[in-house]
């Protein structure tokens, strides 16, 4: 567990802004229908490293601004995120102990079990998904081993 | 750590509970958008974030433009306005003439439209939902379903609103469908949204119809969301398909949906005004 639970948070509120405003921001196309779920992979992460920081309530709340930010039904991101970060948090000193590679294809797994709940949801409301609603959580799985880099000194703090 | 492991599993299955009730009531009601527009301002700051630095590039080019730029800049709006000008001379008795003729025919009509500019703070990234956010809300008296245009021809109508800003739906949007006319003809019809910013498809029109490649299509007033006779979209291709009812026919958006900056939010005027023998005389006598 880190000692400076504190700075921790900050972090990570830190992190989730970020991650806020590179989910908005308008890219080249290309880089736009390859850009991954970055929210949900600092949720993510922050599920994995200290365990018990990461309360349902921020999940909920979190997921929350996201549906209002990215202007979908109330609800979505919500169940979507709280869903695999459940699943994460359920087997977190499983995934913590994996080899990086394999870590990543889960965490791509766990990206592709968001998405298909909000599939699910937009499927429900009649909207079309085209094939690259899919493209994250591709990119999503190669950026973890990024994030992981970038991470590593909060991690093991 | 976790504390038990059956309590940490019944809060994650009321958290997803909760989450499908908010959806069930999101999708079939409109009782959170109070909670919406509220939330809507506590993530204003990231949208004004992303925002700031193509604003604040827009403020230096402004600041720095050269002193013969601005003058070009100047003296061809100055020709535009007159031109504009000598447009609106014409306009005015052609709304007079258009009174008289619908006293002939003995309907009433609405008339007069107020607008508002608002400014583009952020797009929606996911490319099969069409929607932007403008950086005027219910603080400007934005309600939705107001019909929202720029220069050229309409772009949506309002979707959300908060206090700071409110979401559009552009015309090009799945979900989005717009009545409409055939502005040579009066033909009347319904223009989807396809997902494809250049592109409007006209799914209820027969394989017989008096429909041509460059025909105009403006909005028809029917539904009362959109002002009546703003340009919408142009006939792109028409395909007929013999052996089945429609033919397949796309428009090409008026408006540069993907290029504007500025848009004109629209409130109609929704008093009839009803042509009876009294207001005749009294517009007579103004």
């Amino acid at each position: 567990m880190p000692r400076n639970n504190h700075l921790s948070v900050l972090h990570y509120a830190m992190a989730i802004f970020i991650a806020m405003i590179l989910s908005i921001v308008q890219w080249a196309d290309i880089v736009c229908l390859l850009a991954p779920d970055w929210v949900l992979l600092v949720l993510l992460h922050w599920s994995l490293s200290t365990t018990n920081e990461l309360s349902i309530t921020k999940v909920w709340s979190l997921s929350l601004l996201m549906d209002v930010l990215m202007g979908q039904v109330l609800g979505q991101y919500v169940l979507s995120y709280a869903l695999s970060i459940f699943l994460a948090k359920q087997q977190y000193k499983r995934i913590n102990v994996m080899p990086l590679f394999q870590q990543s294809f889960l965490i791509a797994c766990l990206l592709f079990l968001a998405r298909l709940v909000m599939f699910c949801i937009e499927k429900g409301s009649n909207v079309s998904v085209p094939i690259y609603f899919w493209s994250p959580v591709l990119t999503g799985g190669v950026v973890w081993f990024m994030m992981l880099f970038l991470f590593r000194p909060l991690r093991f703090q | 750590m976790f504390s038990t492991g059956s309590s940490i599993k019944l809060r994650f299955l009321l958290a997803l509970l909760l989450a499908v009730v908010l959806i069930a009531t999101d999708q079939y009601t409109d009782k959170l958008k109070p909670v919406r527009s509220a939330l809507s301002v506590l993530v204003y700051p990231v949208r004004y974030i992303v925002d700031l630095p193509s604003q604040l590039l827009r403020d230096i080019d402004q600041q720095f433009g050269s002193y013969q730029h601005l003058l070009d800049d100047n003296k061809q709006l100055k020709q535009q306005a007159f031109i504009n000008n000598v447009k609106l001379l014409k306009f005015a008795a052609l709304e007079t003439e258009n009174i008289r003729l619908r006293s002939l025919l003995d309907s009433s009509f609405t008339l007069g439209e107020q607008f508002l500019i608002a400014e583009l703070m952020s797009v929606n990234l996911a490319i099969y939902e069409h929607t932007v956010v403008v950086n005027k809300g219910s603080r400007f008296d934005v309600h939705d379903g107001q019909a929202v245009l720029d220069a050229h021809g309409v772009v949506g109508q309002v979707m959300n609103t908060s206090l700071l800003s409110s979401e559009i739906i552009l015309i090009t949007d799945p979900n989005h469908a717009i009545p409409v006319q055939v502005n040579r003809n009066g033909l009347q019809t319904v223009a989807v949204g396809t997902g494809k910013i250049n592109q409007l498809s006209l799914p209820f029109l027969s394989n017989n119809t008096d429909i041509v490649i460059g025909d105009l299509l403006v909005t028809s007033g029917l539904g009362g969301t959109f002002p009546q006779g703003y340009p919408v979209a142009v006939i792109e291709s028409i395909v007929k398909q013999p052996g089945k009812p429609f033919a397949v026919i796309q428009a090409k958006p008026s408006a540069f949906l993907n290029s504007s900056r500025e848009f004109l939010i629209v409130w109609n005027n929704s008093q009839l005004i009803s042509l009876t023998k009294e207001e005749k005389k009294s517009h007579a006598a103004e």
